[in-house]
């Protein structure tokens, strides 16, 4: 794939090696709230965001994140959350979701990532 | 002044005693803030040191509130408390008038039947008599009912009691040693001396008949007085600091001086004014319906007070109020919780910078009133729709300020602890309101209206849509017909107790009909527990104190459920067998709405 001078190939932002994703702030965020762990990505709580009438922010996109070890994305849109409580009262899965986004805010409150 | 070495239990622990009290209310009074001292100072020569006095006498001695928790709670708790006061009191008129000096040591009234046999020349002995051994008497029998209540707790009222610390025990053991003691000592002595009332000589009688008293008098008194030294030493380490703190506590609050923003000066009158009671386990729904344990309001304030870990209570909590509305020393439990959930949380790294590039939306032509949705009412649009086509029949010159969508007003933010963090949202809202001139802000939701009173500094008028709406029947710009079906009103927390707005509502649905009578109602409202101040709870505890809730709510088996928030609007519609209504939706149901006969203008030129 290297030395390939024509063609189409993945784009690098578009990789994500699920080997080598750091897991660990998804463990620790799921110890303190399990219910984290029944996502199933429906959308329901992006769809009902209060953020994201004004900028690209969801829980969906924290979880997805978490779960990459993306960190800096997650906190990037964990600071966005104004924690109005919408996401958790519409959750299928009934994940506390607002629980999770404070411990992330916690975590990230004045630690550089 | 009489003295024995059996007293000095009794005088040294009094001593202690007061020594502890004296050095802990005064570091108290000193982190009072300096207006809050000038106060106090102020209060000692105005008028309000009377009405503390009668405060201490309905409360602190006669246990009002206590009775209205049980009946039979409070007798036992008004028993000890105020005969135990009176027999200190007459008491010590008695030893007194006997000596003919308007002064003597703090332990002749005590041991006063040990030391003082002749009665001759004291005319009045016999009335004395008769009324100490009548307050000893009510004293043991309250004795026996707190024995009796630790096996039969549900006879006063109380499904659970507190799981007290082992100090306390110790403490009540020895509380509950002094009045048998004495009994037993004065009998003794009466036995011997014939310087008995109706109790103390028959006992005292009875004993002489078959024991030696000369023998068993002296231990006796060695006894009672251990018995109160203990008490006194342990007093401050104890639950039954309360005593003398709920006294102070009384007077600080007849002053003027409220709770502030530290735990420190006059919350620490408020902590240690906790008698442990356990009124608030039963009240807490959190307990009572969903099992969860740590978390009522007295353990909270014993993890407090004896600086064990207090993050769970902190944060896994309702904050419905109810345990603030029924503590006999009205304790603001939920504004404690508060405090520390600042102290606990950090500072939280929110980027809302996106809020300052927004648009603030701007009404075409200004109105009056501005009409605030709020978060959770966007989860209802039943309600919203039913608010908007009543105020179109109304004709309400009103703006829909966050119809495609609202930022946040900030109060759940707040309410873990996070105000601070909040103020971006703060400032665009009232940015929002401000610029579209509107005199009359009307949401739909309490939670946003409690935020929008009391931390937003908004020139118009703050209203529930309820308010509002009672001011249109009111004004006759709608009509509503009676309805046939039955309904009961559930009070918000956020409303309610919250806000104190009970009156509104009840005006307004008076012109549907009559709600069926619930206990829960007003004041002793129960939480739908859908509460966002909890941050912890999980789903399944949480829907268990929704059940548990709901069917209190239904017991009279209304055909629907009326409520004023859209919260608990969207929790008991989670677990409601029939259906239940925004006051909005009920309203409009119930309202006629006339043909229209000349085109409907929605300014008026």
């Amino acid at each position: 794939m290297s030395d390939k001078k024509f063609g189409f190939s993945i784009h690098s932002d578009r990789q994500h090696n699920l080997d080598l994703a750091d897991k660990r702030l998804y463990r620790k965020i799921a110890l303190m709230e399990p219910s984290l762990q029944r996502c199933i990505f429906c959308g329901g709580c992006a769809s009902t965001c209060t953020a994201s009438a004004f900028t690209q922010m969801s829980f969906r996109l924290i979880s997805l994140h978490l779960r990459r070890g993306n960190l800096k994305e997650v906190k990037s849109y964990a600071s966005k959350c104004m924690l109005c409580g919408k996401c958790t009262m519409v959750c299928p899965r009934d994940i506390n979701i607002r629980h999770v986004i404070v411990l992330l805010k916690k975590e990230f409150s004045g630690n550089e990532f | 002044m009489s003295f024995d070495p059996f007293v000095l239990p009794f005088l040294l622990g009094m001593i202690y005693l007061l020594i502890i009290l004296s050095w802990r209310y005064f570091k108290w009074l000193d982190e009072l803030e300096v207006n809050d001292r000038y106060k106090f100072i102020r209060g000692l020569f105005s008028l309000n040191l009377f009405k503390a006095i009668r405060d201490v006498f309905s409360e602190s001695l006669l246990h009002r509130k206590i009775f209205r928790a049980n009946f039979f709670l409070g007798l036992m708790h008004m028993s000890l408390a105020f005969f135990w006061f009176l027999l200190i009191v007459v008491g010590s008129i008695e030893s007194k008038l006997y000596s003919k000096y308007p002064f003597n040591a703090p332990h002749d009234p005590v041991f006063f039947k040990f030391f003082m046999h002749n009665f001759d020349q004291f005319r009045a002995h016999k009335y004395f008599f008769f009324f100490m051994d009548l307050f000893l008497l009510i004293l043991l029998i309250a004795v026996a009912m707190a024995l009796f209540k630790k096996f039969h707790s549900l006879f006063f009222g109380m499904k659970k009691t507190t799981r007290h610390r082992f100090v306390d025990r110790l403490a009540r053991i020895f509380l509950w040693l002094i009045f048998p003691l004495r009994w037993l000592a004065e009998s003794a002595t009466a036995g011997i001396h014939n310087n008995g009332g109706f109790l103390t000589q028959s006992t005292g009688d009875f004993m002489a008949s078959f024991m030696n008293l000369w023998y068993f008098e002296y231990p006796l008194w060695w006894l009672y007085s251990s018995a109160l030294g203990a008490f006194f030493v342990i007093l401050p380490f104890s639950r039954y600091m309360h005593i003398p703190t709920e006294v102070l506590l009384i007077f600080l609050r007849r002053f003027g001086i409220k709770n502030k923003n530290e735990i420190k000066g006059f919350a620490n009158f408020e902590i240690q004014s906790c008698s442990s009671c356990g009124i608030c386990i039963n009240t807490c729904q959190m307990d009572a319906a969903a099992n969860m344990k740590g978390q009522q309001a007295v353990y909270y304030l014993q993890k407090l007070r004896f600086k064990r870990n207090f993050e769970d209570p902190v944060f896994n909590c309702l904050m419905c109020m109810r345990c603030n509305y029924y503590c006999p020393v009205d304790i603001d439990i939920a504004h404690l919780r508060k405090l520390n959930r600042r102290k606990l949380m950090p500072a939280l790294d929110n980027d809302h910078s996106y809020l300052d590039t927004a648009g603030i939306p701007v009404p075409e032509v200004s109105s009056r009133i501005i009409f605030f949705a709020g978060c959770m009412t966007h989860l209802r649009p039943g309600t919203i729709q039913a608010i908007t086509k009543i105020f179109d029949v109304a004709e309400v010159d009103y703006w829909f300020a966050d119809k495609e969508g609202s930022i946040c007003c900030g109060r759940p933010m707040a309410m873990l602890g996070a105000g601070e963090e909040a103020q971006t949202m703060i400032q665009k809202n009232t940015q929002l309101f401000v610029n579209s001139g509107a005199k009359v802000l009307v949401t739909a939701c309490p939670i946003c209206l409690k935020m929008f009173r009391e931390s937003y500094q908004l020139p118009m008028h703050v209203i529930h849509h309820t308010e509002f709406l009672k001011m249109l029947v009111a004004a006759k710009r709608i009509t509503l017909s009676k309805t046939d079906a039955s309904f009961v009103y559930h009070d918000p927390c956020e409303l309610g107790r919250g806000l104190g707005e009970f009156r509104h509502v009840r005006e307004l649905l008076r012109n549907i009909g009559n709600p069926d009578t619930t206990t829960y109602r007003k004041n002793t409202s129960l939480c739908c527990g859908g509460s966002l101040s909890n941050l912890k709870i999980r789903a399944d505890q949480r829907k268990k104190i929704t059940k548990d809730a709901f069917e209190k709510l239904v017991l009279k088996n209304p055909d629907m459920v009326i409520t004023a928030c859209p919260r608990c609007e969207q929790t008991f519609a989670t677990v409601a067998d029939r259906p239940v209504l925004d006051v909005s939706e009920f309203v409009e149901m119930q309202m006629t709405v006339p043909e229209l006969t000349k085109p409907r203008v929605l300014v008026e030129k």
